[in-house]
């Protein structure tokens, strides 16, 4: 206990007598963790990020497409074969509408991308996000107004030119005036602004407010109805998601006058199905990070090395003298170990201090969510210790074996 | 000091007589190197014996293989053949951590150039071999400081080895070297880094501590130096040349 003592004592003594070397090496270790720990933030902020707003938001609905596009990233064979899908169609809304059971709502979709314009002083924006829908849409879709109302069921019947608008939409074109009842030209039609949402967060430097609703009609009536349009329907329950999405199955399969041994032709998707790519592409991202963060920790710990080769060499005299006086093999080894280990677990606490900081100046500076989770705190400390030990074995177990009188006659 | 000499024509120290056992007791040691494919013999069957409260000095001209002699007495190093029995004990054959043990517990270094650590006070590096033989913090300075007193250095007890002069540096060593009551004190040209008054100043601490009942072993070049002891052991060539008293 009491050699044990004197190990640690001169470990530390050795650290501050070389304030210079420590500190740069510190540094190293400090980059390192920083590094992993501002990357691990991030990447579990997005994962929360995803899990909670994303998905978690719909997790009792699901959606018929005619083509799913998230195939194409995990099965690009089935997303070629479904773009031979036939359209999915109002009709089929209007079916599913009709004979589901187990939906509490059901309402069509169709996006397209589109320009407007203030008529009031001429002001514009680009690329607006114009989702033609049905009078169901604030049932599943999470969509609180700021002011004004949703779209009615009269809209969509009498094919109504009105448009409820993101916050973005209504700040640019109509900035320090109420949108309500101002006019915005829509390709040469002119639409009647008759709410606006509240302002929703960013996603992933995504501003979400740039979009505007309309009645499908409108927009079929405004640009055709040839393209393919989505259902989306949100089960009564959780409980009666499954047999909702049977259900669905079913009534397209007969008006599909699909034969049993068929595949479907057409695409059933669900945020689950859209987790499990996240967990897919997220892992992978994650695992390579973590692969490059960890060569900045792999070679924090050779400078670990190599500066406590330095020191071992530099003190060969004082192990040898050490040793004629009474110092076993292990004392020794302990000494340098615990030098080593003290600079990796320093430069480590530091690190995951910085990281952190860093993760939350990430997390408050830009658009990247962050969150921090004690076992990256508690795997990082582990890590650096395993570094500290697994870098200082070597040079401290050639400072245990150098013999006392080749120390003591070193000059 | 009444140790008879023992010449290498004498009956072989195996057969020591029988009562307090020696401090040394080398018996037909040899120190084989092997440099590439040549061997070097730096000690050829060496006997000795060394009672307890004797002050040997071992001479030679360098080369001459009292290094080795040394390092091995001093358990730094084991021999190649032969045996060597330490207070009773026979060490040539213990492991590295035993060895070290024994040198903690029994042997006592002084060296030529010191061997101070730089950057600890005088008192830390008397109390360096307590802490490698486990005592505790307060008889350690204690003990330390006793000693530090015994060689007139109490109140240097808080400098730094630099701020001290050489033979003050020596007699810290010294101090150092008894703080474990060791049964042997082994004294490497112990004056060769001091000048010649700082270097009889340790000579005379050496004789007063013979006085006192320690065991010295004194290895130099230096007749002079060698005269100060009792009984002078010469080497040449790895074998003992001769072993007589001092006049």
């Amino acid at each position: 206990m009491i050699a044990l003592l004197e190990g640690v004592r001169i470990a530390l003594q050795a650290i501050w007598g070389q304030k210079l070397r420590s500190a740069l090496t510190l540094l190293c270790v400090i980059i390192a963790i920083l590094s992993i720990i501002a990357v691990v933030s991030v990447l579990d902020g997005m994962d929360l990020y995803v899990r909670e707003e994303v998905a978690g938001a719909g997790a009792n609905v699901f959606t018929l497409r005619r083509v799913d596009e998230l195939k194409v990233l995990t099965d690009l064979q089935v997303f070629l074969d479904s773009l031979g899908n036939p359209r999915i169609t109002l009709a089929d809304w209007k079916a599913l509408r009709a004979e589901m059971t187990l939906a509490e709502f059901v309402d069509p979709l169709r996006s397209r991308s589109g320009d407007l314009q203030a008529v009031r002083d001429g002001r514009s924006i680009r690329n607006v996000d114009l989702q033609g829908r049905g009078a169901e849409y604030p049932g599943i879709e999470d969509l609180d107004l700021e002011r004004g109302r949703h779209l009615t069921q009269a809209d969509i019947d009498q094919r109504r030119e009105v448009l409820v608008i993101g916050a973005q939409v209504a700040e640019t074109l109509f900035p320090g005036v109420d949108p309500l009842g101002q006019k915005v030209r829509l390709s040469g039609r002119h639409y009647e602004v008759v709410g606006v949402f509240a302002r929703r967060s960013n996603v992933l430097g995504q501003d979400r407010n740039i979009f505007a609703i309309l009645p499908l009609s409108a927009l079929f009536a405004q640009f055709g109805s040839f393209r393919s349009i989505s259902v989306q329907v949100k089960a009564k329950s959780l409980g009666d998601f499954a047999a909702a999405l049977d259900e669905a199955r079913t009534i397209m399969r007969v008006r599909h006058g699909l034969r049993p041994q068929d595949p479907d032709d057409f695409n059933l998707t669900t945020a689950e199905q859209f987790l499990t790519l996240w967990e897919k592409i997220s892992s992978g991202i994650f695992a390579t990070l973590i692969g490059v963060v960890s060569i900045t920790l792999v070679v924090g710990g050779i400078i670990i090395m190599n500066v406590m080769l330095v020191s071992v060499t530099e003190r060969t005299r004082e192990v040898g003298l050490r040793k004629a006086l009474g110092a076993r093999r292990g004392m020794i080894l302990f000494q340098f170990l615990v030098e080593s280990v003290t600079l990796t677990s320093v430069g480590g606490v530091v690190g995951i201090v910085l990281g952190f900081a860093a993760a939350f100046l990430i997390g408050a500076f830009s658009p990247l969510p962050y969150s921090v989770k004690p076992w990256s705190i508690v795997s990082a400390l582990v890590i650096v210790f395993a570094v500290g030990v697994f870098f200082g074995l070597y040079p401290a177990s050639r400072a245990a074996r150098l013999q006392p009188v080749e120390a003591l006659r070193r000059e | 000091m009444t140790a008879p000499a023992a010449p290498q024509t004498a009956p072989s120290p195996a057969a020591a007589p029988a009562g307090a056992p020696a401090v040394i007791r080398a018996i037909h040691l040899s120190k084989v190197y092997e440099l590439g494919a040549q061997q070097v013999r730096a000690l050829d069957d060496v006997s000795l014996e060394i009672g307890k409260g004797e002050y040997v000095a071992i001479m030679g001209p360098s080369g001459s293989g009292k290094s080795t002699l040394m390092n091995v007495l001093g358990c730094l190093d084991v021999p190649s053949s032969g045996e060597y029995w330490l207070r009773g004990q026979e060490v040539s054959k213990l492991s590295e951590d035993e060895l070290a043990e024994i040198r903690n517990r029994e042997i006592g270094f002084v060296f030529q150039t010191f061997h101070l650590l730089a950057r600890q006070t005088a008192l830390r590096n008397v109390e360096l071999p307590l802490v490698y033989g486990a005592v505790r913090a307060d008889e350690r300075r204690a003990r330390a400081l006793e000693l530090l007193r015994q060689v007139g250095l109490e109140k240097r007890a808080d400098h730094k080895p630099n701020e001290l002069s050489g033979g003050e540096r020596q007699r810290v060593a010294i101090a150092r070297a008894l703080v474990n009551r060791p049964a042997l004190l082994l004294a490497d040209e112990p004056t060769g880094n001091l000048d010649s008054r700082t270097g009889k100043e340790i000579l005379e601490l050496l004789d007063r501590l013979h006085g006192e009942g320690h065991t010295i072993l004194l290895v130099t070049h230096d007749p002079e130096v060698g005269r100060r002891a009792a009984r002078t052991v010469r080497v040449r060539d790895g074998r003992i040349e001769s072993d007589a008293p001092n006049r």
